[in-house]
């Protein structure tokens, strides 16, 4: 009878063991994907065209890695022009720190505009 | 005693032949009215010469006769009067002429005669085997292998030809064997098997050497006399491990003389061999094995075929659909192993009785339960427990076999400490009824059942649940021996549920359900010896309902949100020859016409032509009344495949291939969820056609102990769904807004070594296989990666699988498995940038980076017990190890957001080796 009982607590110990397994050998581990820099290496644009008061704000930043917890760094001493197809051009000057900004510039609404923005290479 | 029998034996031959000592030398006999009753024939030659005549008068005394003869010698007038009557007669040394109906006698002993006919003095036998159930079996094989079966009514018209019918069965339970090979050397004619076990062939007239040869079963040989058509029934013998070492072997292997190419077929006991993941054998990872099959993940049973898609792979079980092969997550396929036979997985020269799906065409058949015996067996592994019963109902005629699985884990998880793991739930059960009655040597009849539950609850959360029904019934008549038909009708049924209870306030309870009812009527005519004609007609009416979200509760704030019904019908009809231009070249051709309809009553939606779909541009709702057609499609699909033997040992294939699909399934999750959405093709979402050219070099070396394949394989695809970014596919109204139009193309070559016999066997192969998508539109938010082709997302270019099986002795045997691959494609985040004052990611394009490799060994030692005759059960004992070196290899990876970071995480399920004992039993 002892014997039987010891018999049944191992079964079942075992059937324990391996559904336990099942579950508990699921792991998560912190996964870190090989990308290289140059995929990294990028400029985020946040602008802004304020064609009623011809006011237009260029925040310039960088992009940063998904592990970082800091704010991301802003981009300096850019060159940031705002270029109209009728051949007029404007630059923007730097306010705050990586923040590019022009007020009362004349807009025209036949007109189509695009932005220049020249970097320092070794400040990105 | 033996002895004895036999003295007695010759002492009453001597005494009979004693009587009729009369010699006469006139053998010549004339008969002059053309009708003559038997009586009179017998009168007649026993008064004109020295023969009698043996023979039951039940059986021939209304038996009459039209001849003349003048001076003709006995044999040629009774084979005159017998000619085109079921009459038969053997004339011994004594002149001596015995008449039966039906088959002929011998008249001469057999050289065994005298050992056989000891057999009933068992009883004086000691029990010790030197009379053993295998030797007896052998003898009495050697008896039918030496006795002449005549076939037809006798005639001595021996020009032209005759047609052999009839099916080839174990002999042990009568189950059909499929794919067995019944030919004569000299002229070589060979035909195999069907699903039946039914086979045709046409021979000339006269004596033959009919050899038969399956895959593990033991060869054997039936010598006929061919005078015209007629019927013989073939019995094999397992190929138990014998005493003996038998070597098996065929001179024409199967691989290198069938025409069908990219087909794999696996029996049960090839499938029993190999390492057992969770204690069961499981066939959806033993098909993952094999060269240009894959999968994406670790736990899921969604089989990727030469670049197709999950969900372009037909899964039959018994002729009806089955639409999820998995259960626990994957971990385990829905069939049980003690109620299959064989598996068939065909990756190309798709024959044009199969449609619907694209890629490939997994056809799962059960056993047909014993006919001659009850019996039953049954297994026991820390998971799961399954038995399954068989025996005739009434005996010779109707055989059932039933078969039930299902999980302890429930009980187990509630008894663990772990609070998480308490509150889990992981459960399934599966059932399967079948039923075979032979209503005679020309009907028979196949009923077959099936249905599971799964349920799964992870840490007290959601609630998922889903369930597989399906049946079949199969009419099989056969109208001659060239003609026979298969009636068909099926229903299949998948639906899911997915449940939270944890909030009272948003509890819901989301339905999701697809099923169809199909028809088809299928001919296989031997038209002959060349062709072999089939042909049929099939329709499906299919019937979704795509979801019905739904509150829980009286607290429950959820708003109900009911899908619109679909229902379509695919009708096919299709003709196939399959033409034996001679012994070295054969071609297969065939069509299969498709046509298809999307049917009311439903709302649909119309878009701008040209625009992009989305939500925002739909131009109208069109409402169609029930029935009517929405949107039609068809096409033609032909098929074609060429054999060519460039030696007895080498052949070269080449087939081509058009498949159309008109259901699909949705899916853009690699969670562990059943969640996937099948979708009918529609007004704005085209059906799906598939190409494909492949090309096979096959040998066998070694006396046909190895297999040797080559193929090499391109396949274009149009339509092929894939996804928007950030597409929703679950309870969407307009699911064609967030899906895109692909085009796919995918290449690749695959290489196999197998070894079929001998202690050591198994096999290598690897695949090279490259998929590729593209999504091109002027719409720029229906465009994937700006337009480029771009790689599926099971795109997996290398793959290598080794399965070994190593028998050290009848009782022990060691296998080993071994896999790797290639990672996956996954689209990753690669970076963070501010915008408008918030943090966004920035991804890679679609499917850009990898995950892991995969790699993984598998081991298990099996351990039979003894194998004396007469035990209560047989049983057996399985020790497996999965992942023996305990690789986390990446389930799926993913990011979460944590403190202002991005955190990327793999989660792998089998990240330690996984040891399970399994016992299984026989009785």
């Amino acid at each position: 009878m002892r014997g039987d009982i010891n018999m049944r607590r191992l079964a079942f110990s075992t059937a324990t063991i391996a559904l336990t397994t099942l579950f508990i050998t699921a792991c998560l581990e912190s996964y870190t994907p090989s990308v290289s820099d140059s995929d990294v290496d990028l400029l985020a644009v946040d602008g802004f065209l304020d064609t009623s008061d011809g006011s237009a704000t260029v925040k310039l930043t960088k992009a940063t890695t998904l592990d970082n917890g800091e704010s991301a760094p802003r981009v300096q001493s850019a060159s940031v022009t705002i270029e109209g197809d009728d051949g007029s051009s404007f630059d923007l000057a730097e306010d705050t720190a990586g923040i590019y900004v022009i007020t009362a510039m004349p807009v025209s609404q036949a007109t189509k505009y695009r932005i220049r923005i020249q970097v320092i290479k070794n400040l990105l | 005693m033996e002895k004895i029998y036999r003295s007695v034996f010759i002492c009453v031959a001597l005494t009979v032949s004693v009587f009729h000592v009369k010699a006469q030398n006139n053998t010549n006999v004339t008969i002059s009215p053309d009708s003559i009753s038997f009586d009179q024939l017998v009168t007649e030659i026993e008064r004109a010469t020295p023969y009698r005549f043996y023979f039951d008068p039940k059986l021939t005394e209304k038996a009459k006769f039209s001849i003349s003869a003048t001076d003709k010698d006995v044999v040629s007038v009774l084979g005159l009067a017998f000619s085109g009557t079921d009459f038969h007669f053997a004339i011994d040394s004594e002149n001596k002429i015995y008449v039966t109906t039906g088959r002929d006698i011998m008249t001469d002993l057999p050289v065994d005669f005298f050992d056989i006919g000891a057999i009933p003095t068992s009883k004086v036998q000691s029990v010790a085997f030197d009379y053993t159930d295998y030797e007896k079996r052998e003898k009495q094989k050697k008896l039918v292998e030496s006795r002449l079966y005549s076939i037809g009514p006798k005639t001595t018209n021996m020009q032209g030809k005759g047609t052999l019918a009839g099916s080839v069965r174990d002999v042990t339970n009568s189950e059909p064997v499929i794919g067995a090979s019944v030919y004569v050397e000299n002229p070589l004619i060979g035909v195999a098997t069907d699903q039946f076990g039914f086979y045709s062939i046409t021979l000339p007239k006269g004596r033959h050497e009919l050899k038969i040869k399956s895959v593990g079963m033991k060869s054997t040989i039936r010598q006929v006399i061919v005078y015209g058509d007629g019927k013989l029934e073939i019995e094999l013998e397992q190929d138990v491990t014998p005493l003996k070492e038998v070597v098996i072997e065929s001179e024409h292997d199967v691989k290198v003389t069938s025409l069908k190419m990219g087909v794999e077929q696996l029996d049960i006991k090839t499938m029993k061999n190999m390492p057992l993941a969770l204690g069961e054998t499981d066939i959806m990872k033993v098909v993952l094995t094999l060269p240009g099959v894959q999968t994406v993940g670790e736990g899921t049973v969604g089989l990727n075929v030469r670049g197709g898609a999950t969900n372009q792979n037909l899964i039959l079980f018994n002729d009806a659909v089955v639409y999820n092969p998995s259960h626990l997550f994957g971990f385990f396929s829905t069939f049980n192993p003690d109620v299959l036979k064989n598996v068939e997985l065909y990756k190309s020269g798709i024959t044009a009785d199969y449609g619907g799906r694209l890629s490939s065409v997994l056809d799962v058949t059960s056993r047909e339960g014993n006919l001659k015996k009850f019996s039953g067996s049954g297994g026991i592994s820390p998971i799961t427990g399954r038995i399954s019963l068989e025996g005739p109902i009434f005996k010779g005629k109707t055989s059932f076999l039933f078969g039930a699985r299902s999980t302890y884990s429930d009980w187990i998880l509630s008894k663990l400490h772990d609070q998480n793991l308490k509150k889990s739930k992981a459960s399934f059960y599966d059932l399967n009824l079948i039923i075979t009655h032979k209503f005679n040597d020309k009907n028979t009849l196949y009923l077959s059942g099936y249905s599971s539950q799964d349920k799964f609850k992870l840490a007290g959360d959601t609630t998922y649940q889903y369930s597989d029904k399906n049946a079949s019934a199969k009419w099989k008549h056969i109208f001659n021996n060239r003609l026979y038909a298969v009636a068909t009708i099926g229903f299949s049924r998948y639906s899911y549920a997915i449940q939270s209870k944890v909030n009272p306030v948003n509890a819901f309870q989301l339905d999701f359900r697809v099923q169809q009812l199909n028809g088809k009527i299928d001919f296989n005519y031997y038209l002959n010896p060349k062709h072999t004609l089939t042909g049929g007609i099939s329709s499906v009416r299919y019937n979704l309902a795509p979801g019905n979200y739904k509150p829980v509760g009286d607290q429950s704030l959820v708003t109900p949100d009911l899908l619109q019904h679909e229902q379509g019908q695919e009708s096919a009809i299709y003709v196939g020859d399959n033409f034996e231009v001679s012994p070295k070249l054969s071609l297969y051709g065939g069509v299969r016409f498709s046509y298809y309809q999307y049917l009311g009553a439903r709302d649909v939606y119309t878009y701008p032509p040209g625009s992009a779909k989305e939500e925002s541009v739909i131009q109208d709702t069109l409402h169609y009344r029930s029935g009517k057609p929405i949107a039609t499609f068809q096409g033609a699909e032909p098929r074609f495949s060429v054999r060519y033997s460039v030696s007895d040992n080498a052949s070269v294939k080449l087939s081509y291939n058009r498949m159309r699909q008109y259901i699909q399934m949705l899916s853009n999750t690699t969670a562990i969820t059943p969640t996937d959405i099948w979708k009918l093709s529609d007004n704005n979402i085209r059906p799906q056609i598939g190409d494909q050219y492949s090309a096979g070099f096959y040998q066998t070396l070694r006396r046909s102990t190895i297999d040797v394949s080559f193929e090499a394989y391109y396949k274009t695809m149009q339509n092929t769904p894939d996804y928007k970014n950030g597409a929703v596919l679950l309870r969407n109204h307009h699911i064609e807004t967030d899906v895109v139009n692909a085009r796919g193309k995918a290449y690749g070559a695959e290489f196999m070594i197998k070894k079929t016999s001998g202690k050591l066997n198994g096999w290598i192969s690897y695949t090279y296989s490259r998929t590729f998508l593209q999504a091109k539109s002027p719409n720029e938010s229906e465009r994937v990666n700006d337009g480029k082709w771009y790689r599926a997302s099971y795109d997996k270019p290398h793959s290598f699988n080794f399965v070994g099986n190593y028998k050290f002795s009848r009782r022990f045997n060691l296998s080993l498995n071994t896999t790797y691959s290639t990672g996956r494609p996954i689209t990753l985040p690669l970076a963070k940038y501010e915008l408008g004052g918030s943090t966004r990611l920035y991804y890679s394009d679609r499917n850009q980076y990898r995950i892991p490799n995969y790699f993984r060994v598998d081991a298990s030692i099996n351990v039979e017990g003894n194998h004396k005759i007469k035990k209560l059960a047989h049983s057996s004992w399985s020790f497996s190890v999965y992942n023996l070196t305990g690789r986390a290899n990446a389930y799926s990876v993913f990011f979460r957001s944590e403190n202002g970071q991005i955190k990327g995480y793999k989660l792998s399920i089998f990240a330690q080796p996984i040891p399970t004992i399994t016992y299984n039993f026989k009785f």
